[in-house]
């Protein structure tokens, strides 16, 4: 599971547990050629479908003190 | 945290007791082998570091098992180190191995042996107060250039600080700083923590109008990942020597960073690595170690080179001292006020406090990844376009205009 935020347009968060890194298919390809998930900067498949639902109001983007 | 007039207070906690689990770096290696034995203060005790007679280093408790002579006083003798007290010899491995005017070594006679790791010229121990060995994927990084005659030498610095070390800590996710201290623009700014690493993407530009004022440090503040001594060396007031950073850092356990940098030096990209390292003293005190590396220009000499990183260490020096004047005069804070654009201080506490804990009571979510970014390329932009206007005025105008932007 990955829990994402916005508060604004330039901000994003992204907290992921253990299963949701074991299934990203991109840190998959790139630890089996050796590389640690932790040094690896993003998932870009991730990144665009926060971004997609940023952009179509799935996700909202607003500091979570304004609701 | 709030009174009923909703003022808030400032839980000030206290530091852990206990010290961190995990490597922390004594310092560069080869220093320790120069005569000796050498002492060292730090998790709450005094080590002594010794060469053995093949030359490799090792580290025990300094206050001998016997009547509590200090070892770090004392005479290497072969591969043992002698107390100054009464002779008795000490392995490497913390086994009493002789003791001259004795018949026989009691058996029950072994001290602490602290285990180390050589690494990137670097001297390291592992602490761990359940006293369990380092997991095969908890290590120290091999850095290539500390290895290659294409970089210089290491610099080394250091500074005791009177504060718990988790206020260096705390630098890796704090992005606003650079507007406040290094006059640099951070245009692009991420945090990734996972495991056991936390780590600092980061990309900063210079002012256009920043002149550097002697006084006033524009120099690195490795503690949160990047030195700004590319910014400070441009200053050209209105030219356009705009002097871009790239760094990428990440800690490896609680108390060791790499950074890799990229940046101009007079028009010319350069490469360094940058080390910032600590080890606690006591809960409220820590050293603080930088060191710095550079990829040799063309044509530059080794000395030349190990000139250049002598400089970029000074100004990363420079930042150090300015954070150093923060965190002793101010409060600790268990509950940091934050706003939208502060980094994730609480995500990042969450991330330090696994090595505080025994490893089987560390939580999935402590260790779980957590991302953050923040892009203020668009918010720069437009305050750029203000200095320049600013500047533009200022040479055109008989009258100077007042800057609202805190120039300087």
């Amino acid at each position: 599971m990955v829990l994402a935020a916005k508060f604004s347009v330039q901000h994003t968060s992204v907290q992921w547990d253990a299963t949701a890194v074991r299934q990203c298919a991109e840190f998959a390809r790139r630890t089996a050629v050796g590389e640690q998930t932790p040094l690896i900067e993003r998932c870009g498949a991730m990144r665009a479908s926060i971004d997609a639902a940023a952009l179509d109001g799935r996700l909202p983007v607003a500091p979570p003190w304004l609701g | 945290m709030s009174d009923r007039n909703g003022v808030r207070s400032i839980d000030v906690g206290a530091p852990p007791t206990r010290f961190a689990r995990g490597w922390h770096c004594l310092g560069l290696a080869a220093p320790f082998r120069d005569s000796g034995p050498h002492a060292v203060e730090a998790f709450g005790t005094k080590l002594v570091v010794f060469a053995d007679a093949s030359g490799e280093l090792h580290v025990l408790d300094a206050y001998c098992r016997h009547m509590g002579g200090d070892l770090t006083r004392g005479t290497i003798k072969g591969s043992s180190i002698a107390c100054p007290f009464h002779d008795w010899h000490w392995g490497g491995d913390g086994k009493c191995t002789k003791i001259p005017y004795a018949r026989r070594v009691p058996p029950t006679a072994r001290t602490r042996s602290w285990l180390t790791l050589e690494q990137n010229q670097q001297l390291f121990v592992w602490s761990d107060p359940q006293g369990n060995m380092p997991p095969a994927n908890v290590t120290i990084p091999r850095i290539e250039g500390a290895y290659s005659d294409d970089w210089s030498n290491w610099t080394w610095d250091t500074l005791t600080v009177d504060a718990n070390c988790r206020e260096v800590v705390d630098n890796v996710v704090d992005m606003a700083h650079f507007f406040y201290i290094h006059f640099a623009f951070p245009t692009y700014f991420r945090n990734v923590l996972e495991g056991h690493i936390a780590a600092q993407y980061l990309k900063t530009r210079s002012r256009p109008d920043y002149e550097p004022d002697p006084g006033r440090s524009g120099g690195g503040q490795s503690g949160r990942g990047q030195s700004g001594s590319g910014q400070s060396g441009g200053g050209q007031s209105g030219a356009s020597t705009q002097i871009g950073l790239v760094s990428e850092a990440a800690y490896y356990g609680p108390s060791y960073m790499i950074d890799y940098l990229n940046y101009d030096y007079h028009g010319v990209p350069m490469d360094a690595v940058l080390i910032n390292c600590h080890y606690p003293v006591t809960p409220e005190r820590f050293v603080l170690q930088w060191g710095v590396i550079v990829k040799k220009l063309p044509g530059l000499s080794p000395e030349q080179a190990d000139k250049v990183a002598a400089k970029f260490a000074k100004f990363v020096g420079l930042g150090f001292q300015q954070d150093v004047d923060i965190w002793t005069h101010k409060s600790r804070i268990d509950n940091p006020l934050l706003c939208a654009e502060d980094g994730p201080v609480y995500q990042l506490r969450r991330w330090y406090e696994q090595f505080y804990l025994d490893v089987e009571d560390i939580p999935a979510d402590m260790v779980a990844r957590h991302e953050f970014e923040i892009d203020t390329s668009r918010a720069v932009e437009a305050w750029e376009a203000e200095v320049a206007a600013n500047l533009a005025a200022r040479q055109g105008a008989s009258q100077p205009v007042p800057s609202e932007s805190g120039v300087g």
